[in-house]
């Protein structure tokens, strides 16, 4: 299976999650999905997913000078981005245990 | 998006930049300008962490990371219906409203009027630069003076559209009538373009030989038997054809 795709429907949520944890620039958040073992997302498809959380409305950015070059554009979490990543925590959890029952042969409950 | 102070770009990043401009151009230029912007803010952060590695090797080349960042972003998900033709509309607006912001706008729209003006002018003195009877060069001073007179007009009509609705609107009544006398030159143009105009403008007549003729602008066009013309006959004396 192309993991590459599956993860880019998994993009939003996961960046959400990392921006959960503390405010990050773009390439800072890739790096730290790479650090959690999403090595297989490029840089062009998490600084794409971060334009679209903040187009909808679920982050919010502002400026911090940076001793090390230019100014860097960090993005934080807000209300509606800290709601959205709750409702896909719980969309996933019911998602990876049907998955997981259908995989494994289980019965649904 | 918050955009950033445009900056010239270092030239590893130059490339990206280019490839996205290429893949929105279709989209507004004001969209199109925000995206570049921000990218090229998102790409100068990637640079500044020193890692030793070049650009492409930590974020891939040019081509692959546009192609990604478009699929990311939905970019090459052409509009439909309605949305399409808003879509439409606004790229056309925003043109017209750049073009109109543009430094060499106050020249072009002198070019205009004096281009309204020339071909004005050149509608009224047609027959007079290009008589039928003669070609005598100062029979052309009056059409010369005139021409002149008319595009000074159209120009000083156009200057003083700022002043009044009046005037404004006696300056497009001169790009109307402007547009109208081009399509006509142009027909005029064309139409003499072919013999069978001259033939048409033309005297027939017989020749002391029996041979029919027309008399024209460029010269004599021979008819044949059926007084059909032959329009690539063209002589200088129609006597000298003999009868056929």
């Amino acid at each position: 299976m192309d993991t590459t795709q599956m993860l880019k429907g998994l993009l939003e949520p996961a960046v959400l999650a990392v921006l959960e944890q503390e405010d990050a620039y773009g390439y800072e958040v890739a790096r730290r999905l790479k650090t959690k073992g999403l090595d297989a997302v490029g840089d062009a498809s998490v600084y794409g997913t971060l334009r679209r959380l903040f187009d909808a409305g679920h982050l919010t950015s502002y400026v911090r000078p940076s001793d090390e070059g230019p100014h860097r554009k960090y993005y934080s979490l807000n209300k509606s981005g800290a709601k959205e990543l709750t409702a896909a925590r719980k969309e996933w959890s019911q998602f990876s245990a049907t998955l997981d029952r259908v995989l494994n042969g289980g019965k649904s409950k | 998006m918050t955009t950033t102070t445009e900056s010239i770009a270092p030239s590893e990043i130059q490339p990206y930049l280019d490839h996205l401009e290429e893949r929105v151009a279709h989209l507004p230029p004001e969209q199109q300008a925000e995206l570049l912007d921000d990218l090229r803010s998102h790409l100068t952060e990637i640079l500044s962490d020193d890692s030793g590695t070049s650009l492409a090797d930590r974020i891939g080349s040019p081509e692959s990371y546009v192609a990604e960042l478009a699929a990311s972003l939905g970019l090459d998900e052409a509009p439909s219906g309605p949305k399409a033709m808003r879509a439409v509309i606004s790229a056309l607006s925003d043109r017209l409203a750049s073009l109109r912001r543009r430094d060499s706008w106050p020249e072009m729209r002198w070019a205009l009027w004096t281009l309204r003006g020339t071909a004005i002018a050149l509608f009224l003195t047609w027959y007079g630069l290009f008589p039928s009877d003669h070609n005598d060069w100062w029979f052309r001073i009056p059409a010369f003076a005139l021409i002149a007179a008319l595009i000074w007009g159209s120009v000083r009509v156009g200057s003083l559209g700022s002043r009044s609705r009046y005037w404004k609107r006696l300056s497009w009544a001169l790009t109307a009538g402007g547009l109208i006398a081009a399509v006509s030159l142009a027909a005029n143009v064309s139409a003499r373009m072919t013999p069978s105009y001259y033939i048409e403008q033309g005297y027939s007549q017989m020749g002391s030989n029996g041979c029919l003729f027309v008399e024209t602008e460029l010269g004599y066009f021979i008819q044949d038997p059926s007084c059909m013309p032959v329009l690539s006959v063209v002589v200088s004396d129609p006597e000298e054809v003999s009868n056929p």
